[in-house]
């Protein structure tokens, strides 16, 4: 298909996407739109440099291959290299989107199944300001390598998103509902979770008290969960910041006890949802990757550059956000795995905490924060009112040593309309959540 | 009806750096357009990437009229204007020669550190407005983005902080100065000189401390009663010193907005006073508001009231005088804080620095700062610097008492 220069490697990614949007603010429609996109990145590389462009002009692409290859410097070892040894040889079969195709559902359609939702919003008169939308993203990518290595995938993601702000007595507050999957079918119980969310929030705008700052116990639900195994851990667990770094790398070497044996994390790209990714984009099926076992450290997640530097295998987490960047290490689906009592169980064990529901956002770093949004106090046991928290914060190797329960059940979440970023590329579609996780002692504002 | 294109042409070259070594060269040239269709009140879009498409993405945005997008007034018309700003970027081989230089001082300089980079990255970035009313918009903007991350050698962290500029001048010598305050106030552990209320000091291009604004102030929400300050349009809600304006220009976006509309300067606070939300041109006429030149939208997308560009005033004092000898603090990597939606603020700061006399003294411990949107823009409001963070870019210092305690 491509004349892939000697003494190089090199690799294609074509992307052809439809994506249709279809949002409403206040009642009012502001876009109903189809999209078609196709572009591709090129990379080539010479064992020491990578040379990356990515055009809209697919009739171009072997120029582009061509004019890279004249940056790079061809050597005859290209195929002892260590990073193109990690590179897929193989002819996958091709991953096609077996489901109901929505580039078949009208637009119409579409826009009569996001309408169908607005009469639980617009009943509610202290809604003074909401937005609704409704998305969804089929994505064809097809991979071509020097090493005649091949790989063909098509995955579907849609979801609706209603956010709403309330005011009453002059308070406000700002919530959301939101569900996506990869299939229409998938988002049929919406209409529970925004009424039970409307609920919920008329109560925290009417009920909440502000939590004193200190530290309390705090039960995470499984989003919250995972957006702190996400944020907190998951970007650490990510091999390309420790290339080069000797104290990352002996910080975070395999073994090292993070938390309780009952602590298990990790990440999936092979399950359904909005972190699915069959193949990455550097070709490597997906895999569960566990990052946590038993309290340990137990991998990470790696691209072929990370896998080949530091003599692991890749992991299938090479990813783009578009034809437009080059895969870098990302997560998919990331989450606790299920833990060692019910959820009754270990509400119970709670004389006075904090129940941390949805959030408004979450960061991560050596100090990993969350900012809270439906909060609740925790009275010996019983959840008994909603709280109002700035945020939660902490250090990632203290806080899993204060974890002292995880709930046997896991929910796994999917989003649209928002997503991971790191460096420059935002926002990637990921999944995360899991059981409900109790921690000790966490720092709250 | 009236026809309208709007093209959005990137081209880019950028370098990744990992481990204190250029990785990466990429190249990128992308071109979206955006064809709209105006009729009856209704607005149809469509779009297309690259050379070809325009004759079906016009048969699209025709067929999109069918949807019935209100879009109450007219397109913006009958101006012609074109404006390029800043020379050449910088080549392939001229960016990659010119980090490699960077690194090289850094590296000599600074071994203590490892410095990474995402993409240092130098473009044109070509935006126009065309429409069958006489408005045909231009602006090219030649803009260089140097992005360092940096950590210490022995941190296990994934970054301990970071340096940057973005500007259309570049000078080698005056950003590693800029870069060699930083790294070395990084190097110098110093301790908090008391908790309590202290000056803070922030970049003004700080999103977080400015996003209550980018919240509060949305025309839709503002006009339908939900935000903080809805009805108080005319009222002196803030310091005399605060004036909250669209300084796009500054922030390196194209003359014009989304829509055609010119309003470089528009205010939403002058000297304290509320004087008006951000709005497109539909939310504007819904509630008789003036729009303010900000519409952001897709390249093939309905504009939408956004905030690009807003900065705050600054004042005739440098940052030395603000300080007016005592010490002070500066913010440099804040992550995770947030406004509540009363009003009040927290954030932990991963990354300050004790500054005396304008200078970085050094770097301080991992801090927690609390205020309250009527405290940090009304009384303790120190105001924004007339002197630069770096002579490149137009970052200032941005300051207010707030309340400091170590983490």
């Amino acid at each position: 298909m491509f004349k892939f220069p000697e003494g190089l490697y090199s690799d294609v990614r074509v992307e052809k996407v439809r994506a249709t949007l279809v949002q409403y603010l206040k009642g009012e429609l502001r876009e109903m739109r189809e999209r078609d996109t196709s572009g591709a990145f090129i990379r080539v590389y010479d064992g020491k440099r990578w040379y990356y462009s990515s055009t809209t002009s697919l009739d171009k692409i072997q120029e582009e291959i061509d004019r890279l290859a004249k940056l790079a410097a061809p050597s005859k070892n290209i195929a002892e290299d260590k990073v193109v040894a990690k590179m897929s040889s193989r002819k996958g079969v091709p991953h096609g989107f077996a489901g109901k195709d929505l580039r078949k559902t009208s637009l119409a359609g579409k826009n009569a199944f996001l309408s169908s939702f607005f009469p639980a919003v617009t009943a509610e008169k202290t809604i003074t300001m909401w937005s609704a939308s409704y998305s969804d993203t089929f994505t064809h990518r097809e991979l071509y390598n020097s090493k005649g290595g091949q790989s063909v995938c098509e995955q579907q993601l849609c979801g609706i998103r209603i956010g709403m702000t309330f005011l009453e007595n002059g308070h406000t507050f700002t919530e959301g509902a939101m569900k996506a999957g990869g299939e229409f079918s998938e988002l049929g119980d919406f209409k529970e979770i925004l009424e039970k969310r409307i609920s919920q929030s008329l109560d925290f705008l009417r009920n909440s008290a502000r939590v004193a700052p200190g530290k309390y116990t705090v039960v995470l639900s499984p989003l919250a969960a995972g957006v702190f195994a996400h944020e907190s851990f998951g970007h650490k667990s990510e091999a390309d910041f420790m290339l080069g770094d000797a104290a990352m790398m002996k910080e975070w070497h395999i073994g090292r006890q993070l938390g309780p044996d009952f602590l298990h994390i990790s990440d999936d790209g092979a399950q359904a949802g909005s972190g699915f990714t069959p193949f990455d984009d550097e070709g490597t099926p997906a895999k569960k990757t566990t990052l946590i076992k038993n309290g340990k450290l137990a991998g990470r997640l790696h691209s072929a550059v990370t896998a080949a530097a530091m003599g692991e295998e890749a992991t299938g987490n090479a990813r783009a956000i578009s034809f437009e960047y080059e895969p870098i290490v990302r997560m998919t689906t990331t989450h606790f795995e299920a833990g060692n009592m019910t959820k009754d169980e270990l509400f119970a064990g709670v004389k006075d905490g904090l129940f941390i529901d949805t959030i408004k956002h979450g960061s991560g770093m050596s100090t990993f924060t969350i900012a809270p949004s439906l909060a609740y106090f925790i009275k010996d046991g019983k959840i008994a009112g909603p709280a109002q928290i700035s945020v939660i914060s902490g250090s990632v190797f203290d806080t899993f040593g204060l974890i002292d329960a995880i709930s046997d059940k896991v929910e796994l979440l999917s989003f649209v309309g928002g997503g991971c970023g790191k460096m420059e590329q935002h926002p990637l579609p990921v999944g995360f959540g899991g059981p409900f996780v109790r921690v000790r002692g966490m720092s709250v504002l | 009806m009236t026809k309208e294109t709007y093209t959005l042409i990137k081209d880019e070259v950028s370098v990744k750096i990992s481990a204190s070594v250029p990785e990466s060269l990429r190249n990128k040239r992308i071109k979206r357009t955006g064809v709209r269709v105006y009729k009856d009140g209704c607005l149809g879009i469509s779009g297309y990437m690259g050379e070809e498409g325009a004759g079906d993405a016009l048969k699209r945005a025709e067929a999109a009229l069918a949807y019935k997008i209100a879009y109450p007034g007219q397109p913006s018309g009958n101006l012609v204007r074109s404006l390029t700003i800043g020379g050449k970027p910088f080549t392939p081989e001229a960016l990659d020669a010119e980090v490699a230089a960077i690194l090289s001082a850094l590296r000599k300089d600074f071994p203590q550190f490892v410095l990474s980079s995402p993409s240092v990255k130098t473009g044109t970035y070509t935006e126009a407005l065309k429409n069958d009313a006489g408005l045909d918009l231009l602006s090219a903007i030649t803009l260089h983005e140097f992005v360092f991350l940096y950590k210490m050698n022995s941190s296990s962290s994934i970054m301990d902080g970071w340096f940057a500029y973005a500007g259309q001048e570049y000078n080698r010598q005056a950003f590693l100065a800029h870069a060699g305050n930083i790294l070395g106030a990084h190097l110098r552990e110093v301790s908090l000189p008391a908790e309590g209320k202290l000056p803070v000091f922030f970049d003004d291009s700080e999103f977080l401390v400015k996003n209550i604004f980018a919240r509060e102030l949305g025309g839709m929400t503002f006009g339908s009663g939900g935000s903080l300050f809805s009805g108080k349009t005319g009222q002196k809600l803030f310091n005399e010193g605060f004036t909250l304006y669209s300084g796009r220009q500054e922030e390196h976006l194209p003359f014009f907005d989304a829509e055609g509309v010119c309003a470089e300067g528009f205010k939403y606070i002058e000297n304290g006073v509320l004087r008006a939300p951000f709005a497109d041109k539909k939310t504007a006429a819904k509630f008789n508001f003036t729009p303010s030149g900000t519409a952001d939208a897709a390249y093939d997308g309905t504009p939408t009231a956004g905030l690009g560009g807003m900065k705050i005033q600054a004042q005739a004092k440098t940052v030395k005088e603000m300080q007016g000898g005592a010490p002070a603090i500066f913010v440099s990597m804040a992550s995770g804080g947030d406004f509540t939606s009363e009003g009040g603020f927290g954030t932990p700061a991963q990354v300050a620095f004790l500054m005396k006399d304008g200078k970085l003294v050094g770097r301080l411990p991992e801090l927690q700062l609390t205020s309250h949107v009527n405290e940090m823009y009304g009384k303790d409001f120190l105001g924004v610097s007339s002197d630069k963070i770096m002579p490149l870019a137009n970052n200032r210092w941005l300051g207010f008492m707030m309340n400091v305690r170590k983490m």
